[in-house]
């Protein structure tokens, strides 16, 4: 057993020292890099427009027929309080399943698997904006630059999270 | 876990529900042999099995209750002791069946308690026995050998199927609707038509095979009525008040998963009526109630979902307390909290910690767990209503939407987008804008418009959903939802078809319109709208604050229950009319009317609308006079009438048939004598010609079926697609309408009905005179080649799958084509030649 620097961090987040090594499927949006665990990621595919699903939450672009089955498809640039991008004619997304549920995230490019190490692990900066840091697992040393891990569920969930509480209470 | 023990552990807790139930009932009914017998049943099973699983603490108590019961039935009187030990048995068996489930294995333990007060009241019973009554004799011949028999038979008719497998062929099921639905779409543009026969064979069967899985699903809601004599029965001695339970719509079916997730809010709702609702027997006969305290269960359709009410005739909902508990917990704001009507307080109870707190429980009632039942309703995308009426009972509406299941929907479309909405919850699609009759006038900038005898509040689709491009031209569909209607105002209505309705993703659940999601024959997905929410939404709700009891009845095309306009005009008895043939009611000055021929002309905007009276001894005076707007065979004449009675929904029989022109015939009417009004007549003296017009422009089609579902699913289907569509439960009933007269273009007859089959009634029908020419279609569940050549030999002109709507629309359009040959041909022309 190693001792573990990270639990005397101040991160808002204790990173799990259990795992050695991380596989993360990498993907650019907008101007960031960012990795999805790679168990979390059922598919990378293209998606023609969806159908948009009005009075939904702004993250989410519509839904698509992927092979039979609904998926609804997020903005993963507005999940992550970046610009959004205009649809122009086919876009990539990871397919993503969260309690039953598929997802598409809207990437800029779905790029490839990156096994990123442990060692490489940093605490998630603490002026980072809390939005942002809320959805992220874990961040990384990556080239030259950074790679936040997205915890999938943590994003999901916060869109679903009901804004407004029942009737009774909003009057 | 050893799987015979899992067989064993379902049959008994089932054996064990059924137990409690009868046992409840035997409380009522003290020498109902056949309970006694269907006990004795029960627990001798339990014995039985338990022993061969070597489950001996199961065994003895289901010893001991059988012997007492065993008393019972030798003539023994069964009293509290007996009944309440045997529901002491009752209790432990299931606790020690939970156990047994948990870790696999009989706890240890000991039972004396249970055993010895079932001893107690099994020496009780012998004692009463021999001292009321004489030693029974021989107990009338019980063959022994019944119980083992009825074990036996049980389980050679059924299987055991985890619910796992059932969701799987669900959604496999699912799929292949959706491949079907492609299937379909490609084959009509593919034009091969044996391609197309095939495809459509394909259809049937997927629609027969989706119809049995979806049945397997669904459990009678008397699973759940079940427990409830048991319950009251805990609750009274609890409490110390006389509660009954009275149940209906036990047959009610609903999707298996949705029971169990409606037991713990039943049981909540149940035991709040009884604690707080109703008042002790001493506070019930001092306000003139009666002594015994009433809870009324009842399970029903409503418009697509299902509603559970639980209504109690306690006390009420104290108003006051729960509006100072809101302002002190700070649950609403003060001046929101003064605005508020008692009507819209009571859903507050619905609150989390609101319903926890013990002065509330305490002083108002409803008190624990009523956040659960709202929890557990939302967790299946239902809602809990509440309504109350101070000292005279309370009752709580449980509204459970379709989950996963296979409906009927319309397709519309609006600002580009097109959107699915439930059949279930379409009363009628009218058409607005120029040169529709329907006109929208507003209130305060919100449109109304006049439909039927109501003013229907008009929601726009696209405002609602705050998308571009608003209008008021298109369609209203006009949706019905527990009670309440409103117009929805969208572009066009695409197609009616069949969809699976999926769950929604959460993200989508909460933008509150939705009630799920579907995928097209085209592959693209749909939103379903949820017709109660944009109600809801458009704030329509608000002005009927009560919980609306269900409408008079649905909108039916023409059913067995018709809803009639009842009048008085002239002398005689009153006069009758289908409301449906009613376009609008209006009111006119005499001196608006201009002598015109045999009546009046009344001018519109931008023609003459000619006005007849109905009885031809019409003495006009310098009045107002009702007058009923009447549409069809493209023409609409006013009919002035002296004053409107009623509108009632009725059965209509003729009773006598009428020499006079002007009447259909008489009927009786609730006890009453009333003349039918044959409007025919009328349109005849207006426009000769019209009715000849008329005739070509709406086809009859009498559409036979023994089950009400499909009669429900296929009128409205071929009423949408220009037909008058009349539908009859059965062959004799489809027969005697002819016999009276009502002339009819095409038969639609289902094959497999109990009475007189299809191939029957289609003889029977084309022996009638003057029906040899016309076009029989007969609906099969199974378009076999066998089921085509013996419709052909009793002279069936084409038979399509029961659920094969377009093939049914396809088959009736071409047949009634072919017999009405010239008119259509001139229509067909004429559209051409404007399409060119």
């Amino acid at each position: 057993m190693t001792f573990d620097l990270y639990d005397f961090s101040y991160s808002r987040l204790r990173p799990n020292a259990a795992t050695p090594r991380a596989s993360l499927f990498t993907a650019v949006v907008g101007v960031a890099r960012v990795g999805l665990p790679v168990a979390d990621v059922k598919a990378a595919v293209r998606l023609e427009a969806p159908i948009p699903a009005p009075l939904s939450p702004p993250e989410v672009a519509g839904l698509v027929n992927l092979r039979g089955r609904i998926v609804t498809v997020l903005r993963l640039d507005k999940c992550l309080g970046l610009a959004t991008r205009a649809w122009e004619s086919e876009r990539a997304a990871l397919v993503v399943a969260h309690r039953g549920d598929d997802y598409a995230l809207l990437v800029d490019a779905a790029e490839d698997v990156a096994v990123v190490d442990e060692s490489a692990r940093i605490a998630t900066p603490g002026h980072v904006d809390p939005a942002f840091a809320e959805l992220v697992r874990a961040c990384y040393h990556f080239g030259d630059g950074y790679l936040p891990a997205l915890d999938v569920g943590a994003l999901i969930a916060r869109l679903a999270r009901p804004g407004a509480p029942p009737k009774p209470c909003s009057l | 876990m050893d799987e015979l023990l899992h067989e064993f552990l379902a049959d008994a807790a089932e054996r064990l529900d059924a137990a409690a139930a009868e046992l409840a009932r035997l409380e009522q009914r003290h020498d109902d042999k056949a309970l006694i017998a269907s006990l004795f049943r029960h627990f001798h099973t339990i014995k039985g099995d338990s022993g061969f699983l070597n489950l001996s603490r199961v065994g003895v108590l289901a010893h001991g209750a059988e012997c007492l019961i065993g008393r019972l039935r030798d003539g023994a009187p069964a009293g509290g002791a007996q009944t309440g030990a045997v529901f002491a048995a009752i209790d432990r068996l299931s606790q020690l069946l939970a156990e047994i489930l948990r870790s696999g294995a009989e706890p240890a333990g000991a039972d004396a308690d249970v055993l010895s007060a079932l001893e107690r009241a099994t020496a009780a019973a012998e004692q009463g026995a021999s001292a009321s009554r004489a030693p029974p004799p021989v107990s009338p011949p019980q063959p022994a050998a019944e119980p083992a028999t009825e074990g036996g038979s049980r389980s050679s008719d059924s299987v055991r199927v985890s619910v796992a497998a059932l969701d799987q062929l669900m959604s496999l099921v699912s799929e292949l609707v959706l491949s079907r639905n492609q299937l379909l779409g490609l084959a009509s543009a593919v034009g091969d038509e044996r391609i197309r026969n095939c495809v459509q064979t394909l259809s049937g069967v997927t629609t027969s095979l989706q119809d049995a899985v979806m049945r397997t699903r669904m459990r009678p809601i008397d699973k759940l009525f079940a427990m409830l004599p048991r319950l009251a029965r805990d609750l009274s001695i609890e409490l110390g008040k006389k509660i009954r339970i009275e149940t209906s719509g036990a047959e009610t079916e609903l999707d298996r998963h949705v029971i169990e997730l409606m037991r713990a809010p039943l049981t909540h709702l149940i035991r709040n009526a009884a604690d707080h609702g109703i008042e002790s027997t001493q506070q019930r006969l001092a306000v003139g109630k009666p002594e015994c305290g009433l809870i009324r269960v009842s399970a029903a359709y409503d418009m697509g979902r299902i509603t559970i009410e639980i209504s109690d005739d306690g006390r009420g909902l104290d108003a006051a307390r729960i509006r100072q508990t809101a302002r002190e917990r700070g649950h609403v704001e003060a001046k929101a909290l003064e605005a508020l009507s008692d009507a819209e307080l009571y859903p507050l109870v619905f609150l989390p910690g609101f319903s926890t707190a013990s002065e509330v429980s305490r002083v108002s009632g409803r008190g624990v767990g009523l956040d659960v039942v709202r929890e557990n309703m939302q967790s299946i995308g239902g809602v809990a209503q509440i309504h109350s009426t101070p000292g005279e009972g309370t009752t709580v509406a449980l509204r459970i939407p379709l989950t996963l299941a296979i409906a009927p929907a319309l397709i519309l479309t609006c600002g580009g987008l097109r959107f699915a909405i439930l059949q279930t919850s379409v009363v009628e699609v009218l058409s607005l804008g120029a040169g529709s009759s329907a006109e929208i006038r507003h209130i305060g900038g919100a449109p109304l418009l006049r439909w039927r005898d109501e003013d229907l509040p008009l929601v726009e689709l696209a405002q609602a959903l705050g998308l571009e491009g608003r209008r008021t031209e298109g369609l209203a569909v006009v949706l019905g939802v527990d009670g309440l209607r409103c117009g929805l105002v969208v572009e066009s209505i695409a197609e009616a078809i069949e969809v699976v309705v999926e769950p929604l993703a959460p993200i989508l659940a909460q933008a509150g319109v939705y009630a799920g999601q579907t995928i097209l024959g085209d592959g693209s997905p749909v939103l379903i709208l949820d017709a109660a929410s944009i109600i809801q939404r458009a704030g329509l709700a608000r002005s009927n604050s009560v919980i609306a009891k269900p409408a008079p009845a649905p909108f039916t095309p023409e059913r067995e229950e018709t809803r009639l306009l009842l009048l008085r005009t002239g002398a005689g008895p009153l006069k009758a009319l289908p409301l449906s043939l009613v376009m609008r009611i209006e009111e006119v000055e005499a001196s608006k009317l201009r002598s015109a021929g045999a009546g009046w002309a009344l001018a519109q905007e931008s023609f003459l609308l000619p006005v007849l009276a109905v009885a031809d001894d019409f003495q006009i005076e310098a009045r107002a006079y009702p007058m009923l707007v009447l549409a069809g065979a493209g023409l609409a004449i006013g009919l002035l009438i002296e004053d409107i009675v009623d509108v009632i929904d009725a059965p209509l029989d003729l009773s006598l048939s009428s020499a006079d022109p002007r009447l259909i015939g008489v009927a009786n009417l609730a006890g009453e004598v009333v003349e039918l009004l044959d409007i025919t007549y009328y349109f005849h003296r207006a426009d000769p010609a019209a009715l000849m017009r008329g005739v070509n422009r709406r086809p009859r089609v009498l559409l036979v079926d023994d089950r009400q579902f499909f009669r429900d699913m296929l009128g409205p289907i071929v009423l949408a697609a220009g037909y008058e569509v009349s539908t009859c439960a059965g062959g004799a009933e489809a027969l005697a309408l002819v016999g009276q007269g009502l002339k009819v273009d095409l038969l639609v007859t289902d094959i497999d009905m109990p009475q007189m089959d299809g191939y029957q009634l289609t003889r029977e029908f084309l022996s009638r005179p003057g029906c040899a020419e016309i076009p029989v279609i007969a609906l099969a569940s199974q378009t076999t080649a066998r089921v085509m050549q013996a419709a052909r030999a009793s002279g069936v002109a084409a038979v399509v799958g029961k659920f094969d709507r377009r093939a049914l629309v396809g088959a009736i359009e071409r047949r009634i084509a072919a017999t009405q040959g010239v008119g259509f041909d001139l229509e067909q022309r004429a559209l051409s030649e404007a399409a060119a």
